[in-house]
């Protein structure tokens, strides 16, 4: 566990709508900010609002947000004694979190080792398999021989997934519909994966595409770890997460019961400190569950499980980072109502989701019972061509569904963003959808069914 | 897709590829522009630093910097207001601001003094690793707008020097 001590100065070293999440939390605490920050984010809602402002680089994110020297030194030069990284950018690189341990800054998030567990998908997949937490039937690992790969296609059956290990970028991958495909795909995948990677290693994995994504939010402190539900994360476009509720509608308390605790058991055995979120998909035909892999940071979608368990995730973090041992209990943690978040992103649904950055003249928020409104918009900012297109996360929270769904319909009719083109008309016509009300929707909804 | 050059043994694994799927009679793969066929039936791809590659050693073990709260916290950095016709020297880099090249040693220029493009006027200190910077600029030093020890915002006016 970090070195214990109470943090009284952060550096929030990352940007947009989840810096100003940051400070909020850090406000709370009575903990001083400083928000590190580009060129193009000197004018920005959180940089305006944090104790202090430093630019660290020009707008690029290379030169700025991913410039782990400028951050750590930041940090140093101007006495902060932790940071926070948000989500993105360095969030999960190893050096990063090693660098800031290395200047005795308390990294908010877990261990530097144990990002690099997670962010190893061969090694996390087998911590998972020791914890006794179910993964997708396929491969253990890599494997470069011919042979093997035929007879694990014959244990796990069709369809399958190659996907070459050296790399990634949809490369060396093949979908194989059947056995009498595998010797011809096979050979193409491997072939492709040499000549892209200069390594022919494949993984094998079983194909399944009626799949919900499902997510389970934990906290640890070294010692403890506690669940606070799961996050149903299934309508998603080219695996960019949209549309996020809590809790999944499809999951009855028994299957809810044995996710968590698979989640749980998993974090226990690595002694997961801080904020994390391991991800499963949901087999819909056999009604299985596997684990994909975790996250070891925040994620943008965590408020809807803050809305329905009223917990602050963010605190929590800086709390944990400073020492305190996990004040909450599991039998503490209640899911009340339902709750569902938009991302609504500068970009134009009916072009390809093209982003549209520009100058938003004129920005009106919704409002109203369980609505819960998170960004760093204001009227006049000029949303930058050199960052993610996110603008806002809208999230509502209902008694049930129902009541979510239609205040999120109410609050997405009210707002108002003029000058830039946003997502807001796709979520309409998304929630609008009979499939989605009804709570039947897989990860290739949005494509399949809404032809996006 | 940068790694579409296909070397000699990459070519020669492929075939062994081909080779070993028994039941594969024609074998096609295009990849960038690579296109490749096999047949068994055929007749016959500001950092603009100063960084010094060694830090200067300093003869004594330097004092850590000053707690930023001992000086009243300023909310922003000093504004970039610079008269006109006057040159700037910018901090390349987020850091703390040397006067000298160690505590005690003279600074390297004061108000007043003449600088070439290549005098080097401050160090900025990232980490334990120096930067020393330069003048850039031919003329007179006419103001220091950074304290000895303060930390310094990439981008921040360090010198004005009126150009000659």
């Amino acid at each position: 566990m970090a070195a214990a001590r109470p943090i009284r100065r952060l550096l929030i070293a990352n940007r947009g709508e989840i810096a100003l999440r940051i400070l909020r939390a850090c406000r709370e605490l009575g903990i001083e900010t400083i928000a590190a920050c580009s060129e193009a984010d000197r004018d920005s809602l959180p940089v305006r609002l944090a104790d202090r402002a430093v630019c660290i680089g020009r707008a690029p994110s290379s030169q700025s947000y991913l410039n782990v020297e400028a951050l750590v030194g930041t940090a140093v030069a101007f006495g902060a004694d932790a940071l926070h990284p948000g989500y993105g950018f360095l969030a999960e690189k190893p050096a990063f979190a090693e660098r800031c341990a290395r200047e005795n800054v308390t990294f908010v998030g877990p261990t530097a080792q144990m990002i690099a567990l997670m962010g190893d998908k061969i090694a996390a997949k087998r911590s998972a398999r020791d914890a006794g937490v179910p993964t997708t039937p396929g491969s253990e690992g890599a494997v470069a021989n011919r042979d093997e790969i035929v007879d694990i296609a014959k244990k796990i059956g069709y369809p399958l997934l190659l996907k070459a290990s050296a790399g990634g970028g949809g490369r060396g991958t093949r979908i194989v519909p059947r056995a009498e495909d595998l010797e011809r795909l096979l050979t193409e995948a491997m072939a492709e994966a040499q000549v892209a990677f200069g390594d022919p290693s494949v993984y094998v994995e079983r194909y399944l595409t009626n799949v919900r994504h499902i997510e389970v939010q934990v906290l640890g402190d070294g010692e403890r770890v506690i669940h606070f539900g799961e996050r149903d994360c299934s309508s998603q476009r080219r695996n960019q997460k949209l549309v996020e509720e809590a809790p999944s509608p499809v999951l009855d308390a028994k299957m809810r019961a044995r996710i968590c605790e698979a989640a749980v058991a998993l974090c226990r055995r690595v002694h997961y400190t801080s904020a994390g979120t391991v991800e499963f998909i949901l087999d819909q035909e056999s009604r299985e569950f596997y684990f994909m892999e975790m996250n070891t940071r925040i994620q943008v979608e965590h408020p809807v499980t803050e809305m329905i368990t009223g917990v602050d995730l963010v605190k929590e973090q800086l709390r944990i980072a400073s020492g305190e041992p996990l004040a909450i209990r599991q039998q503490d943690v209640r899911l009340e109502g339902h709750a569902i978040e938009c991302r609504i992103n500068a970009e134009d649904h009916l072009s390809g989701f093209a982003p549209c950055p520009g100058r938003v003249a004129h920005f009106r928020p919704p409002g109203g019972p369980g609505v819960r409104v998170d960004s760093h918009l204001e009227a006049g900012y000029d949303v930058p061509p050199f960052y993610d297109s996110l603008l806002a996360k809208v999230i509502c929270w209902g008694r049930d569904r129902d009541e979510a769904l239609s205040r999120m319909r109410r609050a997405l009719g009210e707002m108002q963003v003029e000058g830039v083109r946003t997502t807001v008309p796709f979520h309409l016509e998304l929630l609008a959808h009979e499939r989605f009300r009804a709570g039947d929707v897989n990860t290739r909804f949005v494509h399949d069914v809404l032809g996006f | 897709m940068s790694d579409t050059k296909i070397t000699p043994a990459d070519l020669e694994a492929i075939l062994k590829l081909v080779e070993s799927a028994e039941h594969l009679g024609d074998f096609h793969l295009k990849y960038g522009d690579l296109e490749l066929r096999v047949s068994r039936h055929a007749p016959p791809a500001e950092r603009t630093a100063h960084a010094e590659p060694a830090p200067i050693p300093l003869p004594h073990a330097a004092p850590p910097p000053p707690r930023v709260e001992d000086a009243p916290p300023a909310r922003r950095m000093p504004s970039a207001d610079v008269p006109t016709g006057m040159a700037t020297v910018k901090a390349p880099m987020v850091g703390t601001f040397y006067r000298a090249s160690s505590p005690g040693a003279p600074p390297f220029v004061d108000v007043g003094d003449r600088v070439q493009p290549d005098t080097v006027v401050c160090i900025i200190e990232v980490m334990k690793l120096m930067n020393t910077i330069h003048a850039e600029t031919a003329g007179i030093v006419r103001e220091i707008r950074v304290e000895n020890s303060q930390p310094v915002e990439f981008g921040q006016v360090l010198l004005v020097i009126e150009p000659e």
